[in-house]
């Protein structure tokens, strides 16, 4: 802005504001570790899968691995963010450092994983909470009108789509009060899902197998199903066990659940909101406190399932054996509840547990909506599109597009077949914007060298820059990932490895799609008279 | 736009008495706070060894008044920073003059900065300032406290006494300073810091034609602040002490 020629104005003199900014160095440690592996859904869902999707899985192994494969990635997003904190992340980085063609391909990757993030955890709150809520809670007061709505909620669309829309609806109010407001909700959900998980970790350390076995016996033969033994001969989990040493096994594995436990960078999106946010130690601090959080608790929580109920019952329960009969799935929080099986402990594990789709949808919203304000500001959008409520001082246009953006994928995801293989897709996305991203970083010192010089990022380890062993080590990682989607055709090929071409048609249209983002905005706003390149030879206000 | 900027006077002191008597004028719940609330208030800090120049205007309005009072900035030929105000629009805005030579910083309902000050329902007096005890805490919350700070807040001593009349607009009131001090701990010790630092300063440089003599003044504050109800929230903090940091340390955006 301050390099239009306008007559009398907008030419700021560089002057500064002391300014306590709203979000706590906590508050984006727990958006950091929603976004990326919520505890309670993560293990809900998100993980065992592998087990019988890729027999020999090592779950606890291979969320160690991720741990170490995510270090140069977080190191580098946290030396830019501290470089650059800037509202739009990796969109104002590349965009200044490479092209902004580029910069929007990357930010349209991380916008689908936020808006199809978003619609996942809306309509996993309806199928993975509320729906085995009411049913256990049926199950536990004999009540089969409760049972009734719990099977409609896990099975039934338009009980699914009633409540998925209810949660997006339910954000787009938060949003709409504010960031303060916003945090707040984000951090109370989280807290309460967390003392469901920490009460269910507690039965899960305490409670024996034999008294888990006896409970899921009794209750699964109440509604016509098996002992656990008829369970896991009818899944032929018998002989089932971890092998991390199988390759076939692990690198799948290794693959899926890297797509979920990537994206502990994302509080770069709200640098412009967080405090100290130019601080190297404090981007490390919120990102890597993050990881740690959410590789131990998920390491933890599997091993406790693991231990109370056996690695073969948990494979046999995922492979949905006829045996199992109980109308709701075998999800984490609903195996916790069954290891005591007493109704406060199933009131408190299943009940907090509804909370845990609220923080996620929060902090997957939270970016786009960033993104579309940073566009917006450099011209790319319409001003509307950032244009401040004057009553509730937040952007309403952005968050309500962003939500009806999120409320048309949800709708889609409740009558698809194909959705969870775009979330499949999405990993791909996220490997695409860290590639860039990676560029990018490399670039900097080269292209912008007196930045560099003057910012957190210029640090050395060993005499090299840091930025230079971090990035090329990021890119070689996520372009590995996305080598393993063309190798196993469970991950990304819908299981037909004829499907091969949508992974270079995906990243193709992902290409397209971002420079399309950039060229068109870029031709309309030249026939206005302005020309949007300008913007970019300096870094957006603060 | 240029029969607008010819509103602003080439003084930014008679600029802020301009403002805010428009501003009180129109009915806006807005008050000046700052240095250039202290000129206004406070005769001593108009010539002597504290006068000072003034670089910009800092408003406080109440979270309704956000809309109105863009506007009456604008229409007074202020420039809104967009993207700052965009972002941080529920809680600062941001104004400059057309040629830059000052700025406006606008807080909404409270002030934070080492520390937060809660203005919600005092932004609605007579005057066009803060009330004096707001002004007052408003410098001594500032933990990297420089001079010029304390010279605001020794002027505003040295003409102004203390009252236990909350409503006497001429005075510090010591139930604002007991009710806020004794609910925040780390305020409270921020202030009580700065007071030492307000009487070796008054010690240094007394003003021989002071209304009051601040060193009593000072007594009498901390005597009220020792003497105020401490919440439950207050002690418990005051256990943990310094051993966590108690203050914040507001960052410089540029503009």
């Amino acid at each position: 802005m301050a390099t239009e020629s306008r007559p009398g104005s907008r030419l700021f003199v560089r002057n500064s504001t002391g300014l306590v900014r709203s979000a706590s160095a906590l508050d984006a440690t727990i958006f950091n570790a929603v976004i990326s592996a919520p505890i309670g859904s993560t293990l809900a869902w998100s993980i065992f899968f592998t087990l019988v999707a890729f027999p020999g899985a090592d779950p606890v192994g291979v969320l160690l691995i991720t741990l170490v494969l995510n270090i140069p990635v977080l190191i580098m997003f946290a030396l830019l963010g501290a470089s650059m904190p800037r509202v739009g992340g990796d969109y104002v980085w590349v965009s200044r450092v490479l092209t902004p063609p580029l910069a929007l391909i990357s930010n349209l990757c991380m916008i689908m994983g936020g808006l199809l993030g978003a619609a996942y955890f809306a309509k996993f709150f309806a199928v993975f909470a509320l729906g085995p809520a009411l049913v256990a809670f049926g199950t536990l007061s004999t009540d089969s009108q409760l049972i009734s709505w719990g099977s409609s909620f896990e099975t039934n669309t338009s009980w699914i789509l009633g409540a998925s829309l209810f949660m997006v609806a339910l954000v787009t109010v938060i949003l709409i009060r504010g960031t303060k407001a916003t945090f707040r909700w984000q951090n109370w959900t989280f807290l309460i899902g967390m003392v469901g998980m920490i009460v269910a970790f507690v039965c899960l350390g305490f409670a024996s197998q034999h008294g888990f076995f006896a409970n899921f016996n009794t209750l699964n033969k109440s509604f016509g199903g098996g002992t656990v033994q008829q369970v896991i001969a009818g899944a032929g989990a018998t002989h089932a066990a971890p092998n991390l040493g199988n390759l076939n096994a692990t690198i799948p594995a290794l693959f899926s659940i890297e797509g979920f436990m990537m994206w502990n960078f994302w509080s770069v999106y709200m640098s412009g909101e967080l405090k100290s946010a130019s601080n190297r130690r404090r981007q490390l601090s919120v990102m890597f406190g993050a990881l740690a959080f959410d590789v131990a608790l998920l390491c933890l929580g599997a091993l406790l399932l693991f231990r109370i109920a056996g690695y073969n019952f948990v494979y046999a329960l995922n492979a949905a054996p006829h045996a199992y009969a109980i109308p709701s799935g075998p999800f984490y929080s609903f195996l916790a509840a069954l290891a005591f099986n007493t109704p406060i402990l199933t009131v408190i594990i299943l009940g907090c547990f509804l909370f845990w789709s609220l923080p996620s949808m929060i902090a997957n919203t939270f970016m786009p909506i960033r993104s579309f304000f940073a566009w917006s500001f450099d011209r790319l959008m319409p001003e509307g599109l950032a244009r401040v409520n004057e009553r509730t001082h937040s952007p309403v246009t952005a968050i309500v597009v962003a939500n009806l953006i999120i409320a048309a994928l949800t709708i889609w995801s409740v009558y698809s077949n194909v959705f969870q293989l775009v979330l499949g897709l999405i990993v791909l996305a996220g490997c695409l914007a860290v590639v860039i991203v990676g560029a990018a970083a490399i670039a900097l010192p080269f292209r912008r060298p007196e930045l560099y010089k003057a910012s957190p990022a210029n640090v050395k380890f060993l005499g090299i820059p840091v930025l230079f062993i971090v990035a090329p080590l990021s890119i070689i990682i996520f372009v590995g990932l996305a080598v393993v989607s063309t190798r196993y055709p469970a991950l990304v090929m819908n299981g037909n490895s004829a499907d091969w071409w949508w992974i270079p048609a995906w990243f193709a249209g992902l290409i397209v799609g971002g420079g399309l983002l950039y060229y068109v905005p870029k031709f309309i706003r030249a026939r206005q008279g302005i020309n949007v390149s300008f913007v970019y030879k300096e870094l957006p206000p603060e | 736009m240029e029969e607008n900027a010819n509103h602003i006077l080439p003084d930014i002191r008679e600029e802020a008495r301009r403002l805010t008597t428009s501003a009180l004028d129109a009915g806006l719940h807005a008050r000046l706070l700052g240095g250039l609330a202290i000129w206004l208030r406070c005769p001593s800090v108009r010539s002597g060894p504290f006068a000072r120049s003034y670089q910009d205007m800092d408003f406080a309005i109440a979270k309704g008044a956000g809309a109105v009072f863009k506007a009456f900035l604008t229409s007074e030929g202020y420039l809104g920073d967009p993207f700052f105000n965009g972002l941080h629009g529920d809680t600062r805005l941001y104004f400059q003059a057309p040629d830059s030579r000052w700025s406006i910083d606008v807080v909404i309902d409270e002030l934070t900065m080492s520390h937060k000050l809660d203005l919600r329902g005092r932004l609605d007096g007579p005057l066009p300032t803060l009330t004096l005890a707001d002004l007052l805490l408003s410098k001594l919350q500032v933990w990297e406290i420089n001079r010029k700070d304390l010279g605001d807040a020794l002027c505003l001593l040295a003409d102004h006494g203390v009252s236990d009349d909350d409503a006497d607009a001429e005075a510090v009131s010591l139930p604002r300073l007991r009710k806020l001090l004794g609910g925040d701990w780390g305020f409270c010790h921020t202030t009580e810091r700065n007071l030492g630092r307000l009487g070796e300063l008054w010690a240094e440089s007394p003003l021989p034609d002071a209304s009051f003599d601040v060193a009593k003044q000072i007594t009498t504050i901390r005597a009220a602040i020792d003497e105020a109800p401490k919440t439950m929230a207050w002690r418990m903090r005051s256990r943990v002490g310094e051993r966590v940091r108690w203050y914040e340390v507001p960052e410089e955006v540029g503009h």
